[in-house]
C-alpha cells in the first residue's frame, strides 16, 4: 500500500534523559487518513509528531535511530524546506507561530520563503484563506483577532505551503469552546476537501472522536493501542489505566453494557444521536428507575463572603466588560463561572482580588469594600491561581516562591516556615525546595504556583482555567484537591470552559454573557437549561442525551455519566 | 505608617530643624530659602511642567499608542516608504544647511503641508503638535540660561539668579556650580530660532511613523539595504511588544494577589515616598524573570515554526505585495533629490546663511 507516513523502529532520547521518549516505534499512516493521537502528558505524542515533520532531527539535532519516511522522503536526508511542502504543522499557541502583522502577510510568508512567483503566491493565499473560511479577515491585523480566528490563520498559512499531511499539535488547548469548534470543523473540512492526511494531537476527545478514522493511544514512548475510535473509546479499562477520558456517551453505553444491556451488534456510539438510537433500538431491555429525583443543591446557606452590587466595569478603551452584575457568593460554596471569552469572567473575578476597581457599583469581600481594603487584606482572604501559572513564579527558589506572599503580609518567621513546609507537602514538592521554579517541569511548576497560594490559607480560592491543556490525570488531581479544600470550608470559584469539570465538581454555576449574568443557580438547574445555547455553550453530552430521552422518563437534570447509568434499570441484568 | 517609618520621619524632621536653626543663627536663612526657590523655579520647574503637560495631554498609555501607525487611506499613506525615508533625509539635510531663521521657520511650515493631506486623528495631531513645539521652548530655555556662559560675549542679562556663596576649597557658589547664573535675551532668542531645526525634523519623522505600516517601513529598508533576516527580526519584535506588556501586567497582578502592595499612597512625607518607591521598584524587578522566560519559550517555538515554513530556505525570496514606485512616487523622489542638491549647492555658494553671518 501507498503510505503517507512510514515509521520503522524509531527510537529517540533527549540528552540527559534517562529513558528514551520514543522506543522502537513502528507506525504506518495511510493517505487521507484522519488520525487522532492520544495519551497522557509526557507520553511522547509531541516528540512523535516532531519526528514526522522533520523538526527532529533538523531543528532539535539529537540522536534518532530508525527511519521516518514521509510521502516517500526520508526525513533525515531531506532538508526541512522540502519537507515543509509535504508536511505542515500547526502548534498549540497561535501567538507562537505567527510572525507578521496582518493576516494576508502571514499566509503569504511560507510561499514567499519558497521564492514562488507573485501570481502563484496570490493564488495560494486566496485558496488557503478560502479553505479555512477567513477571506473576510484578509486585511485584518492579527492582534485584533480572537484565539479561534488566529488559529485558523495559522492553519491557512500552513495550507498555503500545500502539504499533503497536516499535523495539529493540541491546536485547541488555548481556545474557548467556540474557537475549538471553529478549528476542528475546519480541520475536518480540509481532510475531506483537500484529501489531506491529518494527524491530530488533542485532549478534548469529546469533540473530535466523531471525526476521526483512527485513534492511536500512546504511553511512555510506545503505542499501546491503535484502532478505530469505537474500539478504543469502548475499552474503558484501558482508557482509565492511561488516564484518558473518551466521549461521555461512549462511556455511558459501555457502562450500561457492563450492567447487562445487549448491544445487538451495534458498536460504541460516539455522538448523542448514535447513543440515543442505540438505546431506542433496544428499548425493550431497559427502563428508567421509578420515582427518581435528583435534588438541587441549596444556595444561600451560610454567610455571604463576596457581594457584588450593580458592578460595572468599563476599560480605558471604552469596552464595557461588565454591565450591572449582581450576585452573592456564600461561605463554603463551590462555584463555577462559565461563558465565552470576552463575556467578562476574568474581569469579574479580578474585582474580587481588588486588581480592578469598579467603574460603578461595589464589591464586598468579607464585608469590606474592595476599594477600601488593603492589598494585604485581600491577599489573605482570596487566593488566585492564574491561567498560566508560569506568570506566578518570580522568585529564585521554590521555597522563597511559596514564602513570598507570607512575607508580604508580615507573618512571623516561624509561622512562615511552618506554612511553607505544609504547602510544599500538600503539593508533593518535597526535595524541590532549593530548585529554581522555572527549571521544573510544566506540571511541577503548576504545583508550585498552587502551593504559593495555598500557603496563604485563603478563605476563597479562585482557579482560572485550571484544566486547560491538561490531561485527565492532571485535571482530576487538581479538582480533587479543590474538593478537599472545599470540604474543609474553603470557598472555591472555578472559571472553566470544560463543562465536564463544571458538571462533576461545582455545586453552583454562574453563566456570564456580554458582561451580564445570564443564569445563576445550582449547577443541576443551570447546565440543563435550554437557553444556555444562546451563549453558545454546549452542555456536557450526557446532559443532552438524557434530555433527548426525557420522554421515556429520564430526569432532565442528569449531570454525569454515573448518574445516567444509575438511573437506568436493565431487564434481566444485575440490578 | 510602620515603626521604622516613624523613626526615620522623626529623624528627618530633627535634621531639618537643626539646619534651619543653624542657618538662622548665622543670619542667612532667608537668603538660603530664596536661592532654593529660584533653583527650583529654574531647574526642576520647567522639566516638571513639560512632563505634566505631556501627561495631561496624552495620559500614560497615550504616549505609547499615539506615536504609532494610524490606519487610513490618504495620498500620504500611499506613498512608497522609500520616498518617505527620502523625505526625512531631505528635511534633515535642509534643517542642517539653512542658517537664516526665516528659512528655518519656512521649512518647518512646509512640513505642515503633508500633514494636511494625511489628516491625522485629533489625538495624534495634538501629540505631534506638542512634540514639535516642545523643542522651541526647551531650546530657548536652555540657551537662555547657558548662551555665552564662560565667553566674553556681549549679552543682555534680564535676570540674575541669586547665589549662595560658601567656602570649602576656594570660592564656590550654588547654583552657579551647575551653570545657573543668569538669563539672557540673546540666549532665549537664539535657542528659540534654533529650535525650528528640530521642529522640522520632528514633524517629518513623525509623519512617516504615523502614516506608514511598520511592516512597510521595514520592507522599505529591506528594499534599500537591510538584510531580510534583520528586517524579519525587527518585525517579529514589533509584533511581540504588546504581548510583553500584557505579560508584565499579569505578573504585576500575580504579585499583588500575593500581597505585594505597590499602590502609591498620597503622602508628602519623604520617608513614606521613598519606601513606596523602593517597593514599586522591587515589584517591577520581579516582572523580568517570568516575562523573559516566557519570551524565551515563545522564541524557541517561533524558531521552530519559522523553520517549518521554509524560512531562509532560498537565498532569495519573493513578495506577495512588492513595494513598487508609482509614477507619482518617482516624480516626488526626483523633486526631493533636486531640492537636496539645490540646498547643498546654494549653501556652498553662501545662500541661506544669515545676512551678516549672525543668526
Amino acid at each position: 500500500m501507498d503510505w503517507a507516513v512510514q515509521i520503522q523502529n524509531l527510537t529517540f532520547k533527549y540528552p540527559g534523559g534517562e529513558k528514551p521518549v520514543l522506543e522502537n516505534l513502528n507506525l504506518n499512516i495511510g493517505r487521507n487518513e484522519f488520525v487522532l493521537l492520544v495519551g497522557p502528558s509526557g507520553c511522547g505524542k509531541t516528540t512523535l509528531v516532531n519526528c514526522i515533520n522533520g523538526i527532529i532531527p533538523h531543528v532539535i539535532e539529537e540522536e534518532m535511530s530508525g527511519r521516518v519516511i514521509v510521502e516517500g522522503l526520508d526525513t533525515t536526508e531531506t532538508p526541512l524546506a522540502v519537507l515543509s511542502q509535504h508536511v505542515g504543522t500547526v502548534f498549540q499557541n497561535p501567538d507562537d507561530q505567527i510572525f507578521n502583522l496582518t493576516v494576508e502577510e502571514e499566509v503569504a510568508f511560507g510561499p514567499e520563503n519558497l521564492a514562488l512567483p507573485t501570481s502563484e503566491i496570490k493564488k495560494r493565499v486566496d485558496d488557503a484563506l478560502r479553505g479555512v473560511g477567513i477571506e473576510h479577515l484578509r486585511d485584518r491585523e492579527i492582534a485584533t483577532l480572537s484565539g479561534g480566528q488566529k488559529q485558523r490563520v495559522a492553519i491557512a498559512s500552513i495550507l498555503a505551503m500545500k502539504p499533503k499531511i497536516l499535523i495539529l499539535d493540541e491546536p485547541t488547548s488555548d481556545l474557548d469552546p467556540l474557537g475549538t469548534d471553529e478549528v476542528l470543523s475546519v480541520v475536518k473540512r480540509i481532510n475531506k476537501e483537500y484529501k489531506s492526511t491529518i494527524i491530530l494531537v488533542e485532549h478534548k476527545l469529546e469533540d473530535v472522536a466523531k471525526y476521526v478514522d483512527r485513534v492511536i493511544l500512546m504511553d511512555q514512548g510506545r503505542i499501546i493501542a491503535d484502532s478505530d475510535p469505537r474500539s478504543i473509546f469502548g475499552d474503558l479499562e484501558l482508557l482509565y489505566k492511561l488516564g484518558v477520558r473518551g466521549p461521555e456517551v461512549a462511556e455511558a453505553s459501555v457502562k450500561l453494557q457492563v450492567k447487562g444491556l445487549k448491544y445487538n451488534g451495534v458498536k460504541t456510539p460516539l455522538t448523542v444521536d448514535e447513543a440515543r438510537d442505540l438505546l431506542l433500538k433496544n428499548k425493550d431491555s431497559w427502563s428508567v428507575k421509578p420515582d427518581l429525583k435528583l435534588e438541587e443543591e441549596e444556595i444561600g446557606e451560610g454567610d455571604p463572603i463576596i457581594q457584588v452590587e450593580d458592578l460595572w466595569h468599563i476599560y480605558p478603551n471604552g469596552v464595557k466588560a461588565l454591565k450591572g452584575v449582581n450576585l452573592t457568593i456564600y461561605k463554603g460554596e463551590y462555584v463555577g463561572i462559565i461563558g465565552q471569552n470576552g463575556a467578562g469572567k476574568s474581569t469579574l473575578v479580578s474585582h474580587f482580588l481588588g486588581l480592578l476597581k469598579p467603574t460603578r457599583g461595589r464589591v464586598l469581600v468579607a464585608g469590606i469594600d474592595t476599594r477600601e481594603a488593603s492589598v494585604g487584606f485581600l491577599a489573605k482572604k482570596v487566593g488566585y491561581i492564574f491561567q498560566n501559572p508560569d506568570f506566578m513564579l518570580f522568585n529564585n527558589t521554590v521555597w522563597s516562591e511559596v514564602a513570598f506572599g507570607l512575607k508580604n503580609i508580615g507573618l512571623p518567621k516561624e509561622e512562615i516556615e511552618e506554612r511553607v513546609r505544609e504547602a510544599i507537602e500538600i503539593m508533593g514538592l518535597e526535595g524541590f525546595e532549593d530548585r529554581h521554579p522555572h527549571a521544573l517541569s510544566r506540571g511541577q511548576r503548576h504545583r508550585v504556583a498552587v502551593a504559593s497560594v495555598l500557603a496563604m490559607h485563603p478563605e476563597i480560592l479562585i482557579m482560572d482555567e485550571p484544566t486547560n491543556g491538561q490531561d485527565y490525570g492532571h485535571t482530576r488531581m487538581f479538582m480533587e484537591l479543590a474538593e478537599r479544600l472545599n470540604n474543609q470550608g474553603t470557598t472555591i470559584i472555578v472559571i472553566s470552559h470544560d463543562m465536564r469539570v463544571i458538571a462533576e465538581y461545582t455545586k453552583r454555576t454562574i453563566v456570564l454573557k456580554d458582561g451580564e449574568v445570564f443564569a445563576d443557580g445550582p449547577t443541576r438547574r443551570v447546565l440543563p437549561m435550554g437557553k444556555l445555547r444562546e451563549t453558545m455553550i454546549k452542555p456536557p453530552a450526557i446532559v443532552e442525551l438524557s434530555q433527548s430521552l426525557a420522554e421515556y422518563g429520564l430526569p432532565r437534570n442528569i449531570l454525569t455519566v454515573d448518574e445516567f447509568v444509575n438511573c437506568i434499570n436493565i431487564r434481566g441484568g444485575e440490578q | 505608617m510602620k515603626v521604622w517609618e516613624k523613626i526615620a520621619t522623626a529623624a528627618l524632621v530633627a535634621i531639618t530643624i537643626l539646619i534651619t536653626l543653624a542657618l538662622w543663627t548665622k543670619g542667612i536663612l532667608v537668603q538660603f530659602l530664596w536661592v532654593m526657590i529660584n533653583f527650583t523655579a529654574f531647574m526642576i520647574g520647567p522639566i516638571s511642567i513639560i512632563g505634566l503637560i505631556m501627561l495631561k495631554l496624552l495620559g500614560l498609555r497615550g504616549i505609547r499608542s499615539v506615536l504609532t501607525y494610524e490606519k487610513k487611506d490618504s495620498p500620504v499613506h500611499r506613498v512608497d516608504p522609500r520616498v518617505k525615508f527620502l523625505y526625512v533625509l531631505c528635511v534633515s539635510l535642509l534643517s542642517a544647511l539653512l542658517g537664516w531663521y526665516p528659512l528655518l521657520i519656512g521649512l518647518s511650515l512646509a512640513t505642515l503641508i503633508p500633514w494636511l493631506y494625511a489628516r491625522p486623528s485629533k489625538t495624534r495631531a495634538k501629540a505631534v503638535l506638542y512634540l514639535c513645539i516642545l523643542p522651541l521652548f526647551g531650546m530657548a530655555w536652555g540657551q537662555g540660561l547657558y548662551f555665552g556662559l564662560g565667553f566674553d560675549w556681549p549679552v543682555t542679562i534680564i535676570y540674575r539668579i541669586p547665589q549662595l556663596k560658601f567656602n570649602l576649597s576656594g570660592t564656590h557658589s550654588f547654583p552657579a556650580m551647575i551653570g545657573l547664573e543668569r538669563i539672557t535675551i540673546e540666549g532665549l532668542r537664539y535657542g528659540f530660532l534654533q529650535g525650528f531645526r528640530v521642529v522640522a525634523v520632528n514633524s517629518a519623522a513623525l509623519l512617516v511613523l504615523i502614516t506608514t505600516r511598520p511592516s512597510d517601513l521595514v520592507f522599505g529598508l529591506i528594499k534599500m539595504f537591510l538584510p531580510y533576516e534583520i528586517g524579519f527580526m525587527v518585525l517579529t519584535a514589533i509584533r511581540f511588544i504588546p504581548k510583553f506588556l500584557h505579560d508584565a501586567g499579569i505578573v504585576l497582578n500575580a504579585e499583588k494577589a500575593r500581597g505585594l502592595d505597590m499602590s502609591v499612597k498620597k503622602s508628602y512625607n519623604p520617608v513614606v515616598l521613598t519606601g513606596t518607591l523602593a517597593r514599586v521598584i522591587r515589584g517591577l524587578s520581579y516582572v523580568t524573570i517570568p516575562v523573559v522566560i516566557s519570551a524565551m519559550r515563545s522564541g524557541k517555538n517561533l524558531a521552530v515554526a519559522a523553520e517549518t515554513r521554509a524560512f531562509r530556505a532560498k537565498s532569495r525570496r519573493t513578495y506577495l505585495r512588492e513595494i513598487k514606485m508609482t509614477r507619482k512616487d518617482k516624480i516626488l523622489s526626483i523633486i526631493l533629490i533636486a531640492i537636496m542638491i539645490a540646498g547643498v549647492v546654494l549653501s556652498y555658494l553662501g545662500y541661506g546663511a544669515p545676512p551678516g553671518g549672525v543668526t
